[in-house]
């Protein structure tokens, strides 16, 4: 596997994590992922749509790009620290390839 | 128009008076009408259009401005400033008489973030007291950002700029 | 046996919240920073006097949805160049009136494209008339295609002025031009019109 197949791997990985928080109403095609690029396609799952988060590795660091649509069950701020844990849980426990720093990129897209 | 009544009478139309327009318009008023009625909506063509718009509209708010915030355990997010402002429009609204307008939400505090300013512009309605209301107001932003967002408000300005009749 | 399911809703504030009872600065403000509720009270305002402007000034469904779909669309896009939130309703008509003007332009460059093209003879200096001499057609349809004779401008603004019961100063409003300028195209396309149904009524 490609180095690039790994990053998209644990992307569904960590997907699967997120979606089942609780609060987490869906995940949204991260940005950049909007282009029709390869990646983008090979994130499609089943459904159709594009998985919403995005790892990627550069240097000394782990990326982790989410965008997430959220629900009115729990404040913000507490469905962020549970991403937060499920991310660095997965890497601990080897999901995702731990590397040098690990950023996160979370964006709330909408809430409702 | 009737030109040989007017010849005979031996005056000349003047077709730009009010008199001209009013004939032609009673000659043609038949007819205006049932073009008009012709056009009407059907209530599924505006509802189409009405639904595309709103996709579009929502699609395009989702590539919004983002508000940069952090929880209280130090971890940094990005929300998108639309849903921020709703949270404080809910809890303007939620005040009887007053009505949010312009809702303005800065990160604040240190580090930048881990609080929110709160700026905003509202309608109340004719005899409210702004003095007590404002009060109110407050309480209901501030719990509603610390309970929805998470985030406490570390200042909340409010301006009263208009008055409305129910 | 049936067994009763009741879903519990939990309605927010939204709910309660009464978009449509609110007046259009609000609207306004609250929707050019991004309230879609706030947007959606405006659609639910205008659209259909909307549709049926351009109903009326296109003739054609399907334009008239599309220049209704634009004109909602980029009005949201470009609320923030509105710079009196009062004066929406007249922004709004504004906006759909120049994209009624432009569509009918590009119509008028394709003859080809008018309808019953058969009624219709290009004269030598390029206006389009309508033969007198078409059996079996009702006065309606014929007053459509006298209508497609009137240049964009004067189409549009006699629409406004006739059908959609905007005054003079109205009309001179919506469209930033003057009030002799509306006098001017509702003259002439009253005198096209007369012209073109006579011994039609």
């Amino acid at each position: 596997m490609t180095e690039r197949d790994e990053e998209i791997v644990e992307s569904l990985r960590l997907a699967d994590s997120v979606t089942s928080i609780d609060g987490v109403r869906a995940l949204a095609p991260g940005l950049h992922a909007l282009v029709a690029t390869a990646t983008a396609k090979v994130l499609r799952r089943t459904g159709g749509e594009p998985v919403g988060v995005d790892v990627t590795r550069g240097g000394d660091r782990v990326k982790v790009k989410i965008d997430a649509h959220l629900d009115h069950t729990r404040s913000v701020a507490e469905v962020v620290d549970e991403i937060f844990s499920v991310v660095e849980a997965d890497i601990a426990r080897g999901a995702v390839e731990a590397g040098g720093r690990l950023d996160i990129d979370l964006r709330v897209v909408s809430r409702g | 128009m009737d030109m040989n009544e007017h010849v005979s009478s031996g005056t000349e139309p003047d077709p730009t008076s009010s008199e001209s327009h009013q004939e032609t318009d009673d000659q043609l008023r038949g007819v205006i009408d049932e073009y008009m009625s012709t056009f009407q909506p059907e209530p599924e063509d505006t509802a189409g259009v009405r639904e595309r718009i709103l996709q579009l509209v929502r699609d395009d708010l989702y590539r919004g401005p983002s508000t940069h915030l952090q929880t209280e355990h130090g971890h940094p997010f990005a929300i998108s400033t639309a849903s921020v402002r709703s949270i404080v429009r809910n809890a303007v609204d939620s005040v009887d008489g007053i009505r949010a307008r312009s809702v303005d939400v800065e990160p604040a505090g240190v580090p930048e973030g881990s609080a929110a300013t709160v700026s905003l512009t509202v309608a109340m309605r004719a005899g409210i007291s702004f003095a007590s209301t404002a009060d109110v107001i407050r309480r209901s932003v501030s719990a509603a950002i610390l309970a929805e967002l998470g985030i406490p408000a570390a200042r909340i300005d409010i301006n009263a700029e208009d008055v409305y009749v129910d | 046996m049936f067994v009763l399911i009741t879903v519990a809703v939990a309605y927010d504030v939204d709910m309660t919240r009464h978009d449509d009872r609110f007046d259009i600065v609000t609207l306004v403000v609250r929707a050019r920073e991004g309230d879609i509720d706030a947007f959606e009270a405006l659609v639910d305002r205008y659209e259909t006097k909307l549709l049926r402007f351009c109903l009326r000034t296109l003739g054609d469904r399907h334009d008239a949805e599309d220049v209704v779909q634009d004109t909602l669309v980029q009005a949201w896009k470009s609320l923030n160049a509105l710079s009196e939130p009062a004066a929406f309703g007249t922004w709004i008509y504004r906006l759909a009136s120049n994209k009624c003007t432009d569509l009918l332009r590009r119509r008028m460059a394709r003859p080809s494209d008018v309808q019953d093209p058969d009624d219709m003879s290009i004269h030598a200096d390029g206006r389009v008339s309508v033969e007198k001499s078409v059996e079996a057609r009702t006065a309606l349809q014929h007053f459509s295609a006298v209508l497609q004779t009137l240049s964009s401008e004067q189409r549009v603004t006699w629409v406004l002025h006739q059908m959609e019961g905007l005054s003079y100063a109205e009309v001179a409003k919506t469209l930033g031009i003057s009030e002799g300028s509306v006098r001017g195209r509702i003259h002439r396309a009253r005198t096209a019109i007369m012209e073109g149904m006579e011994g039609w009524t």
